[in-house]
C-alpha cells in the first residue's frame, strides 16, 4: 500500500474508533481505562521517542509533564488567567522545560545522562513539595475545573474523550512528522553512533537538544490533559514511583515505535484496574509481568505484535502465490541529506 | 571513491579518541580555575561560619555525617563493583538492602543475637543477588534491558517486603557490646555506640575489599575481568562464576548494610528507594566502577547531607543533589571516574 493511502485508512480507523468507543464500553472503562491510558500514552510516547528515536533514557520526563501541569494550575489557580491562555502557556511549557533539561544534559549519554536526568526529576518533585509559596507544597492544586470546548464541558466523560483521543492523534502525528525529517534521522544518528554523527557536521549537543524539546511537547500535552482529568497536580503526581510506573509503559509498549506507549499504557492500566479483583498484590504482579516483557520480548508488546503481523502478511502472500517482499518497514524510508 | 571514504572515516576515528580522554573538550582557563577558587573558598568560609554559630553541636554534624557515609560505602562499594565488572547498573540494590534488613529483624526475634542475624540477613541478600545474576545472564549484552529487569525485580522485591512485614517502621535492637551511648570528648554530648561502631564497620569493610582486590589471585581476577572480560575469558577463567562472585559480595554488603541500617535508622516501606537513590549519587559523583571514589563521595555525600540536614532541613536534598551537578560540571565522570563505555 502506498504511504498516502495507509495515512488515509488509519486516520479512517481512528475516526471510526473515536465514534464508537464510548458507544461500546461502559462509562466506568470509558473513564478508567480508555481516557487514562489515552493521557498516560500520550506522556510515554514523549519518552519512547526520546528512547526508541534518540536513545536516550530519561527519567525528567515526568518533570516536564509536571511542569507543564503545574503552570496551567498556578496560572488559573492563583493567576486569574483566562483557562484557555493557561493552556497555551502550559503547552509551551512543556518544550521549554525539556529544552532546560536537555541543555543540562546534552553533553552525557548513556546510565550518565539516566541518573542526571533522575537528579532532575527528584530536584523538581522536592521544588514541588517544599517551595509552598509558588506550588502550594504538599497538598498541591485540587479543584482544577477542565474548560468548555466548542460549547461541550470537558469535565464530562466523552467530551474529555474526544479531546483526549484528538491530543492522542496530534501528537502521533508530530512525532511521526519529526522522524521523519532530517532531525529525525540525526536523532537516530545520536542513538547508533554519537561520534559518526559528529563526523558528519551534526552537533550532538544540540541534536540531543532538539530531542528533548519533541519529547517535551507531547510530555506537556500530557501534563494538560492529567491536570483535566485529574482535577488535580500534587508532587504525588511526578514523584519517582510516577517515574518509573511511565517507564514501565515505555517498556512494556516497546521502544521500536513510539506508538507502543498507547499499547503499553492500556496493558499497564487494565493490569492496575483489574488486577485487585483477585489478588491484593497488584504491584507483584506488574512488576512480573515487567520482567516477564523485558526478558521474552525484545522490544515489547509492539516488537510482538509487528512480528506477528509481518508473519500473517508472508502467509498471505504465498497463499496468493505471490513471492516473499523484503521487509516493508525498511523501504521507502526517507534518505536524509547531511544538515548544516 | 573507496580510498576516500577510508580517507574521510580516519580522522573521525580519532575526534572519537581524544573527545574519550577529554569529554569537555575544553581545558580550565585560569578565569576559571580563579572562580572555582572563589567559590570554594566562600563555600569553606560559610560552613565554617555555620558551624561555629552552633557550637560543638557540629562535632554531631560531623559524626551523622560520617555514619550516613558508612552506610553509603556498604551500599555504592558493592552497586559499583557490580557495575565496573558486569556493566549492569542493579536498581533492585535498594530492596535487597531493605530485604536483608528485615531477614535480619526476623532471625533476631527469633534468635535474639545481632551478629548472627546481621550474617542470615547478608547470606539472604546475597543469595538473592545471584539468582538475579543467574536471570540477567540471559539478557547478557543488553544494558537497557538488563537494567529494566533489575526495575522490575526492584518493584517486586519492594511489594513482597510489604506483604511480609507490613508498612509500619521497625528496627533492629543493637548488639549489647555496642548498646546505649558514649560521651564525646571535650563536650558533654553523648552520641550511640552503634553509630560510630557502624563507621568502624565500613572501614573494615573498605580496607577487606582493598585487600582482596590487591592481595588475593581472585581480586586480580576480578580486577583483570573489569579492563578485559574476553582476555580473561580466554585464559581459561570461567567469568560467569567471576561475576556471580562480584554479585555475591554486593549482595552480601547491602545485606550488612540492611541490618546496621535497621539498627540505627529503621526499615520501612520506601527506605528501598530512599538508599538507592543515596548510593546512586555516591556511585555516579565517586565514578562508576571506582571501589576508593565510591568512599570518597560516600564521605563527601554525607558530610553535606548532615550539613543541610542540621542547617536547612528543607533544602537537603537539593544540596545533596547540588553536590553531585557540582562534581559531574568539574569531572564529568566523578571523582575517580574512568571513561567506560556506559551502557544503559
Amino acid at each position: 500500500m502506498p504511504a498516502a493511502s495507509r495515512t488515509a485508512a488509519a486516520l479512517g480507523v481512528a475516526a471510526v474508533s473515536i465514534v464508537l468507543v464510548p458507544m461500546l464500553v461502559s462509562d466506568f472503562v470509558l473513564l478508567q481505562i480508555v481516557i487514562k491510558s489515552l493521557w498516560l500514552g500520550i506522556v510515554g510516547a514523549g519518552l519512547a521517542f526520546l528512547i526508541g528515536q534518540a536513545g536516550i533514557l530519561s527519567l525528567a520526563q515526568t518533570a516536564v509533564f509536571g511542569a507543564s501541569g503545574y503552570v496551567m494550575a498556578i496560572l488559573v489557580l492563583d493567576h486569574g488567567w483566562g483557562t484557555w491562555w493557561a493552556v497555551v502557556a502550559a503547552l509551551a511549557a512543556g518544550p521549554v522545560a525539556g529544552l532546560i533539561v536537555g541543555v543540562i544534559s546534552r553533553r552525557s549519554s548513556g546510565l550518565y545522562l539516566m541518573m542526571l536526568t533522575l537528579a532532575i526529576g527528584v530536584f523538581v518533585f522536592f521544588f514541588a513539595q517544599q517551595y509552598q509559596p509558588i506550588t502550594r507544597g504538599h497538598t498541591g492544586f485540587n479543584g482544577f475545573d477542565a474548560p468548555m470546548l466548542f460549547g461541550w464541558d470537558l469535565n464530562e466523560r466523552r467530551p474529555l474523550f474526544y479531546a483526549t483521543a484528538v491530543a492522542a492523534l496530534a501528537v502521533t502525528a508530530l512525532l511521526r512528522y519529526v522522524a521523519r525529517t532530517p532531525a529525525g534521522l540525526a536523532f537516530r544518528g545520536l542513538r547508533d553512533n554519537r561520534h559518526r554523527l559528529q563526523a558528519l557536521g551534526y552537533s550532538a549537543e544540540t541534536t540531543v537538544v532538539s530531542a528533548f524539546v519533541v519529547a517535551g511537547a507531547a510530555a506537556g500535552l500530557g501534563g494538560v490533559i492529567s491536570v483535566w482529568y485529574n482535577g488535580a497536580i500534587s508532587p504525588g503526581s511526578i514523584d519517582l514511583t510516577r517515574t518509573i510506573e511511565l517507564l514501565i509503559v515505555v517498556v512494556i509498549g516497546g521502544t521500536l515505535r513510539f506508538e507502543g506507549a498507547f499499547l503499553g499504557a492500556l496493558a499497564v492500566t487494565l493490569l492496575r484496574n483489574y488486577a485487585s479483583d483477585f489478588t491484593n498484590r497488584a504491584e507483584t504482579l506488574v512488576g512480573v509481568a515487567f520482567m516477564a516483557v523485558v526478558l521474552l520480548t525484545r522490544h515489547g508488546l509492539t516488537g510482538v505484535l509487528i512480528g506477528f503481523l509481518s508473519r500473517v502478511r508472508h502467509a498471505l502472500r504465498l497463499v496468493r502465490g505471490q513471492r516473499p517482499a523484503p521487509d516493508q518497514e525498511m523501504a521507502g524510508r526517507p534518505v536524509g541529506r547531511p544538515g548544516p | 571513491m573507496r580510498a576516500a571514504t577510508r580517507h574521510r572515516s580516519k580522522p573521525n576515528g580519532r575526534a572519537g579518541t581524544t573527545q574519550a580522554q577529554r569529554p569537555s573538550g575544553r581545558r580550565p582557563t585560569a578565569e576559571k580555575r580563579l572562580v572555582a577558587g572563589a567559590v570554594a573558598a566562600a563555600l569553606v568560609i560559610y560552613v565554617a561560619y555555620e558551624s561555629i554559630q552552633i557550637g560543638d553541636r557540629s562535632l554531631l554534624v560531623l559524626l551523622n555525617g560520617l555514619t550516613a557515609a558508612g552506610l553509603y560505602f556498604l551500599l555504592a562499594s558493592g552497586f559499583t563493583l557490580v557495575f565496573g565488572l558486569v556493566r549492569v547498573t542493579n536498581l533492585a540494590h535498594g530492596g535487597i538492602y531493605l530485604i536483608g534488613g528485615y531477614i535480619s529483624l526476623t532471625a533476631q526475634r527469633t534468635t535474639g543475637n545481632w551478629l548472627v542475624s546481621a550474617t542470615a540477613g547478608a547470606v539472604f541478600a546475597a543469595a538473592l543477588s545471584i539468582a538475579l545474576y543467574a536471570v540477567l545472564r540471559r539478557l547478557r549484552g543488553d544494558g537497557l534491558r538488563e537494567t529494566m529487569f533489575t526495575l522490575g525485580a526492584a518493584i517486586v522485591i519492594a511489594d513482597q517486603v510489604l506483604a511480609r512485614w507490613g508498612g509500619v517502621p521497625s528496627d533492629l535492637d543493637p548488639p549489647s557490646l555496642f548498646n546505649g551511648s558514649v560521651g564525646l570528648p571535650g563536650s558533654d554530648l553523648l552520641y550511640p555506640k552503634f553509630r560510630l561502631a557502624v563507621v568502624g564497620l565500613a572501614v573494615v569493610v573498605g580496607l577487606s575489599l582493598w585487600a582482596v582486590m590487591h592481595r588475593t589471585r581472585f581480586g586480580t581476577t576480578i580486577r583483570a575481568s573489569v579492563d578485559d572480560r574476553d582476555m580473561v575469558s580466554i585464559l581459561g577463567i570461567r567469568v560467569e562464576l567471576v561475576f556471580a562472585a562480584a554479585f555475591a559480595i554486593a549482595g552480601g554488603l547491602a545485606g550488612i548494610a540492611g541490618a546496621a541500617g535497621g539498627t540505627y535508622l529503621s526499615l520501612a516501606q520506601g527506605e528501598d528507594n530512599r538508599v538507592l537513590l543515596a548510593s546512586l549519587i555516591v556511585v555516579i559523583a565517586g565514578g562508576l566502577g571506582s571501589i576508593g571514589g565510591a568512599a570518597a563521595a560516600a564521605v563527601i555525600v554525607g558530610l553535606v547531607e548532615a550539613f543541610a540536614q542540621t542547617h536547612h532541613p528543607i533544602l537537603s536534598v537539593l544540596m545533596t543533589f547540588g553536590t553531585l551537578v557540582a562534581i559531574l560540571a568539574l569531572r564529568p565522570h566523578g571523582l575517580f571516574g574512568r571513561r567506560t563505555d556506559a551502557r544503559s
